[in-house]
């Protein structure tokens, strides 16, 4: 064995153990930030305050982009859509979404539909005080108001 | 300078009628009692408030008041009423007896209210309910309210008649002393007041050592003036700064005209002049870049030499022009390849600056969302409800702060890492850009050089065939072209010259400007007190210890207590105090500094407003005999017209037994203090 290499294993004899540094993530990742919008989609976009997992899921897409959230906005306001956009369901959100019903924050009716709770209502409007955050998010649904509707949703999605 | 409260009233609207609470505040020793939850705080909390000053507890832009003034209070019968609209008015008077009264919005049903505007009166507006006072309206925490005109704090810094000065910030510019670093001096807040013995001061403002700052100005200590004379030369170091970026811009400007650039000119001011590289403007020929001089000299050569021969017939120059002829045009066709490429290279390098531009714009919303995470967590701290969980509620297994998943072992960066990875990719990306933007800017050059050479060889092949085609016995029309091209030409190239000659003159005079602020600054002393400043902190330092020695301080000898010179803290052996001090005495220093702070204004002239607001002074934490102390302290106040407010909820037998026979004003109260009206 090489000397150098053996006093190198040597002083390393000593119990050790390997730490992965921890990787990056964009803040769209963390389930706080998405379930803090999510709830600003019930408690501010959807009547009543429950809206399909399908249309959860183009708001989704959408807030997340400039350019999507035009693409919204245009559909929105009866506007034709182009047909390069490419909407995504995302297995990322719809965690957020099961998270949030661990959390009280929404129940899940049938699989079908999402119903945000007293508590979530209670979170969104706290985070509604607070100006500054998630401004961008919250400018685009209050500019959308009610009009991604429903029949909309299944316009933009299935094509019908 | 002084400021004294004289007037507080909360109106709440709701849904079940309107709620309000009225105090009076003389000069001397103001007691509130009630006992906890009944709102004391809230009025102590509202006096502040409505000086706009609650960025002294943190940078948010919420009310710090709690939900019985913005979304419900609980009715004497039990029941809830729903805040529609609550409102803070209050009353201040100056030294001059000047009465201010301030009206602020706290909250209203549909949250719609604007808090960041103020009504005042000069008068006493709601005490005497003088209303057809002029009212005028400014606003508080936003951009500029602590400098422009109708900013609040501007306004009111000037009724308490303070001049608050520029200090050095972290990172950024130069800054006013803002009143919230200040005030902490003067007031002890419920909760994280007792915790430090100086004062708690927002660190958000990033004033550099903002305590030391702030406590000098609050003593009117001459270090000041020194950091004034730093301020003032600040002041010139940052015009020195624009004048010479103005002349560098210009010096651009000129290259530009030529198609060249600028080579040499340091970005700031230096005051080594000339620099060790003369500066000059490069222009490009073909593939290289030559100085003007250069480009002048070989223009100059050309036509002297033109000047000097005879313009010769056409018929003797035929042949010539013809194989010119040939030659230009096989070099236009060259040159055409040429600038191609060029018009090439400046489109790849645009979408180079594009796609970093746009890797910047992905990297600023991904900061955003990061920081929103950051706020989230902070406003929904105190909140029954989580918007995560770290456990998982169902399956109460770990829960990783992801919505992707993860691989074995793998971990995620905090949020707080995650921000400090996302500025170090900005720096790179930005570094990115700047370079970028110098290439695309050099290109740019060499393409418009090389479309003018394209006009150039142009006219000359125009010039030519004309030539074969006139009479000839004939002067040669491309000689005569060219001359007066060249002589245009040169003539445009030495009036640039001539232009950044003087640029390059003025900034001589600036370099020179710059070397002496330089040693002016260097040449001022690192930080000094002077005599009076000296006598001024051994002053301070006699009162903090015969307060102490009154209160009776147990943990250490009084006489061992010291006022810290670098951060004018009450220090012991050469340490902050709280290492080594039972509760108690923690609680006894905070006392005694603030009450000699006030006593210090009574002796010398001192920034101090004369007041001080204990809320809540922990009496459990000691034994009656100091607290009777500190009311007997306190109740100093009157005499030398200052004021000292004290909300306690002590026991109300007690408190009436320590304030038997001490000038005092004292209000209790035993139910809830926003009641009917």
């Amino acid at each position: 064995m090489n000397p150098i290499d053996y006093g190198i294993a040597d002083a390393l004899d000593v119990p050790f153990t390997f730490a992965r540094t921890p990787s990056p993530l964009e803040g769209e990742f963390r389930p706080g930030w998405r379930i803090a919008v999510l709830l600003l989609m019930l408690d501010q976009s959807s009547r009543g305050g429950k809206s399909s997992f399908s249309r959860l899921h183009l708001f989704n897409w959408g807030i997340r982009s400039e350019e999507g959230r035009r693409a919204l906005s245009a559909a929105a306001a009866g506007r034709e859509v182009r047909d390069s956009v490419l909407i995504r369901y995302e297995p990322s959100f719809h965690r957020a979404i099961v998270l949030a019903a661990g959390l009280d924050l929404v129940t899940l009716e049938g699989g079908k539909r999402v119903q945000i709770t007293d508590q979530g209502r209670a979170a969104a409007k706290l985070i509604r005080e607070h100006d500054g955050i998630l401004k961008t998010e919250r400018a685009f649904l209050d500019a959308l108001g009610y009009h991604l509707t429903e029949k909309l949703t299944r316009e933009l999605v299935w094509g019908s | 300078m002084s400021l004294r409260f004289r007037y507080l009233e909360l109106r709440v609207l709701t849904d079940q009628g309107p709620y309000g609470v009225t105090l009076e505040f003389s000069d001397g020793l103001c007691v509130l009692r009630a006992d906890n939850g009944l709102g004391k705080s809230t009025c102590i909390q509202a006096l502040f408030y409505g000086l706009g000053l609650e960025g002294m507890f943190g940078p948010w832009h919420e009310a710090p008041l709690p939900h019985a003034v913005k979304e419900y209070l609980d009715t004497p019968d039990g029941g809830k009423g729903r805040v529609l609209e609550s409102s803070v008015m209050l009353e201040v008077e100056n030294s001059a007896g000047q009465r201010l009264a301030i009206r602020r919005p706290i909250s209203k049903q549909d949250g719609r209210v604007d808090n960041r505007i103020v009504e005042t009166w000069m008068g006493a507006a709601f005490s005497q309910d003088q209303r057809e006072l002029e009212k005028r309206d400014y606003f508080v925490r936003f951009e500029g309210a602590a400098q422009r005109e109708r900013g609040f704090h501007n306004f009111l810094e000037n009724f308490i008649g303070w001049e608050l000065p520029r200090v050095p910030r972290y990172q950024q510019e130069d800054g006013k002393l803002y009143l919230e670093a200040v005030f902490p001096l003067m007031y002890v807040e419920q909760k994280k007041g007792w915790g430090v013995i100086g004062a708690d001061f927002p660190s958000y403002l990033r004033i550099q050592d903002v305590s030391a700052r702030a406590t000098e100005f609050l003593l009117s200590l001459d270090a000041y003036d020194l950091a004034q004379r730093r301020n003032e030369l600040a002041e010139l170091e940052k015009r020195l700064i624009t004048a010479w970026k103005t002349q560098v811009a210009e010096g651009r400007k000129l290259a530009q005209v030529i198609h060249g650039i600028v080579e040499g000119l340091p970005e700031v001011p230096a005051s080594d002049w000339p620099p060790p590289v003369e500066p000059r403007i490069m222009v490009p020929k073909e593939d290289k870049w030559r100085s003007l001089g250069q480009a002048i000299a070989g223009v100059t050569e050309e036509l002297t030499h033109l000047q000097h021969a005879e313009v010769p017939e056409v018929g003797d120059s035929i042949e010539e022009a013809k194989s010119r002829l040939e030659e230009a045009q096989s070099e236009l066709a060259e040159l055409e390849t040429r600038v191609e490429a060029l018009v090439e290279d400046v489109h790849a390098e645009h979408q180079e600056l594009e796609s970093t531009e746009r890797q910047l714009a992905v990297l600023q919303d991904d900061l955003d969302r990061n920081r929103d995470l950051l706020r989230l967590r902070e406003i929904g701290s105190t909140e029954p409800w989580k918007l995560e969980a770290e456990v998982c509620p169902t399956c109460l297994q770990d829960v990783p702060d992801t919505l992707l998943p993860l691989a074995p072992g793998e971990r995620v960066l905090t949020v707080e890492h995650q921000i400090e990875f996302i500025r170090q990719q900005q720096e790179v990306f930005r570094a990115l850009r700047e370079e970028s933007g110098r290439t695309l800017t050099l290109r740019r050059r060499r393409l418009a050089a090389a479309n003018q050479q394209l006009d150039e060889l142009r006219d000359e092949v125009r010039g030519l065939r004309r030539t074969l085609a006139s009479h000839p016995s004939g002067p040669s029309y491309e000689v005569i072209r060219r001359q007066v091209e060249l002589v245009e030409r040169a003539g445009e190239m030495k009036r640039i010259q001539l232009l950044f000659g003087e640029v390059l003159n003025e900034l001589a005079y600036l370099s020179g400007q710059w070397e002496e602020l330089q040693k002016e600054r260097a040449a001022l002393p690192k930080r000094d007190l002077s005599q009076d400043d000296l006598s001024k902190l051994e002053l301070l330092e006699e009162l903090l210890i015969r307060d102490l020695e009154i209160m009776e301080l147990r943990s250490v000898d009084a006489d061992s207590v010291h006022i810290s010179l670098d951060s004018y803290r009450p220090i012991h052996h050469g340490f902050d105090l709280q290492f080594d001090f039972s509760a108690s005495d923690t609680i006894r220093t905070i006392w005694a500094y603030r009450l000699a702070l006030l006593q210090l204004a009574r002796k010398v002239t001192t920034n101090h407003l004369g007041f001080v607001v204990f809320d809540e002074p922990r009496q459990h934490n000691t034994d009656a005999t100091s607290i009777q102390k500190f009311f007997d302290l306190a109740a100093e106040a009157r005499e030398a017209q200052q004021q000292v407010i004290v909300a306690t909820s002590g026991d109300e037998e007690l408190v009436r037994r320590l304030l038997e026979n001490l000038p005092h004003s004292y209000r209790t109260f035993h139910e809830k203090m926003l009641s009917p009206i």
